[in-house]
């Protein structure tokens, strides 16, 4: 880690060992994480594993039971919601129903008695900012659902705060919404240079929009890191079909690599159980119509998904899924040679899946 | 739960029941006789109900979210108060309070228990005209007294309509 990576983790935001118990479940157990300044920190899982529990805690709304949190070197864990440089920008926008969209806006300047021509500038150049303009003077109810997630963040981002925590802001946004409103968001932050934390079950979301990601599960963070690190080298089988797809393969330790249902498969590195799981992704196995050098296994095409850039085959024996590009198409019936490169396969922490 | 009684009771046992208490806190006081106070309090007493649901309907509408946002944004409690909550719950008290006029004004059995000689209420008035024989100012008063509790009936639903398609919308956004 670099001299100035570690220096802008001291600026940035440290969750030092958080847990939080929910009458019987434990939301949060024991959970660290450090967040550099100006980076895009995506917590990613299915719902129940405790991020939007996390995020409320960072945003002052949730007292941990125990552990701490430090901002830019101060400790925050127990300074109230109103004296952080953290604001939210809620899954439900949480917009003022009342007030004029100049007015959400103007709030948290507001509340902290800004002198009014300061208000005004601010807020004005956020609204210019997010394309906003026209629509300072209308009330909430009377935008589409894209206007008002920017209004939310435009409501958090007047106020500067150190840190902008997102709660799955995308969710209310239908598809062909979300994948533009990711990329503004992703140049939006890299523009500004804020920390933003962003609470996400949607995979593709965690990977266009980070510079790290932290999948977790019932509470703890199983795996963190770059986008590329993760699906690249996902730690447990819970990680691997969590971000991406995966070919999950049972195996057992034998001289220079494992024992399958598909036979032997030489690895690159010992595995450190006698049985456990191997990974495979889609898109890196090879197809061919020839046995290839290592790893090959003899298989036949059952079924084949269009997915518009690729296909999707299943493979008998298997179930095995292989992601070839959308111009080769290998029609059900056909047998094929598959490669799984030893490279590409990846030996998982879990004993047995 | 408490407050949903006096909603459920029927007015007679109530009334009787308030009788009972005003007839020990006489005991304490003498400004527990029977007259306009103990009339105010009576009706306090059945309408708080009634306001309270309505409300309270409202305040869930509302939902936690907003003033967990507001929190979030800087704002105190008091001014979370001032400029969120209130301005918010504002269509539900005005409904609350037209239902509790409504309710107030139509009220026989109540005032009748607790009214002493000097206090009277409209229907009161109306009862004892009655039973003088029905006179042209009786089916005067009863015609205006109709109307302004249709009147102000048609004014709460609407507040309440106002209300509903707002928590709709919300649901909507969520």
């Amino acid at each position: 880690m670099s001299q100035n990576l570690n220096a802008k983790i001291d600026q940035g935001l440290s969750i030092q060992n958080i847990s939080k118990q929910f009458g019987d479940v434990k939301a949060l157990d024991d959970v660290s994480l450090n967040v550099a300044q100006g980076e895009f920190f995506t917590l990613l899982g299915p719902s129940g594993c405790g991020k939007t529990t996390l995020l409320r805690i960072i945003a002052g709304l949730e007292l941990a039971d125990a552990g701490r949190i430090f901002s830019g070197g101060k400790e925050i864990t127990r300074l109230p919601a109103i004296k952080r440089q953290v604001n939210t920008v809620f899954q439900s926008y949480a917009l003022f129903p009342h007030l004029t969209i100049f007015e959400n806006v103007a709030f948290g300047l507001r509340s902290r008695k800004f002198p009014e021509d300061e208000i005004r500038k601010r807020v004005h150049r956020r609204l210019e900012m997010l394309d906003l303009g026209a629509m300072a003077r209308r009330h909430p109810h009377q935008l589409s659902g894209g206007q008002k997630q920017r209004v939310a963040l435009a409501r958090a981002l007047v106020n500067e705060p150190d840190v902008l925590l997102l709660d799955e802001p995308m969710s209310a946004l239908d598809a062909r919404l979300r994948a533009q409103v990711q990329e503004d968001l992703r140049r939006l932050q890299r523009k500004l240079g804020h920390t933003f934390i962003l609470v996400t079950h949607d995979q593709a979301e965690a990977l266009v929009c980070s510079d790290r990601i932290a999948v977790m599960r019932q509470g703890q963070v199983r795996q963190c890191g770059t986008p590329e690190a993760v699906y690249d080298n996902p730690r447990d089988s819970f990680v691997a079909k969590f971000l991406g797809a995966a070919n999950l393969i049972p195996a057992t330790r034998v001289d220079g690599g494992v024992d399958t249902a598909f036979g032997f498969l030489a690895l690159e590195k010992v595995p450190p159980w006698t049985t456990g799981t191997v990974a495979i992704r889609p898109e890196w196995i090879g197809i061919g119509e020839t046995q290839p050098a290592v790893n090959g296994i003899r298989a036949r095409v059952s079924e084949i998904v269009y997915r518009g850039t690729s296909f999707d085959l299943w493979l008998e024996p298997g179930p095995l899924r292989v992601r070839t590009s959308s111009y080769r198409r290998i029609d059900p019936g056909r047998d094929v040679w598959l490669e799984l490169a030893p490279r590409e396969l990846v030996i998982l922490e879990d004993e047995a899946c | 739960m408490i407050l949903h009684i006096p909603v459920v009771i029927p007015d007679i046992i109530l009334a009787a029941a308030l009788v009972v208490v005003f007839g020990l806190l006489r005991m304490v006081s003498s400004i527990f006789e029977p007259g306009l106070l103990n009339m105010i309090i009576g009706h306090i007493t059945f309408q708080i109900a009634f306001v309270a649901l309505v409300v309270r309907s409202r305040l869930v509408a509302i939902g936690r979210e907003v003033e967990e946002a507001a929190r979030d944004l800087f704002a105190s409690n008091g001014y979370i108060l001032r400029r969120i909550t209130l301005p918010l719950l504002t269509p539900g008290i005005i409904a609350g309070a037209m239902l509790a006029f409504t309710l107030s004004l139509d009220d026989f059995v109540i005032s009748f228990f607790t009214a002493g000689p000097e206090s009277q209420t409209l229907p009161l008035f109306i009862f004892a005209a009655v039973r003088r024989g029905v006179t042209p100012q009786i089916h005067a008063l009863s015609t205006l007294i109709m109307l302004i509790t249709v009147i102000l009936v048609v004014l709460t639903e609407r507040f309440t309509r106002k209300q509903e398609t707002y928590g709709k919308r919300r649901r909507d956004d969520a």
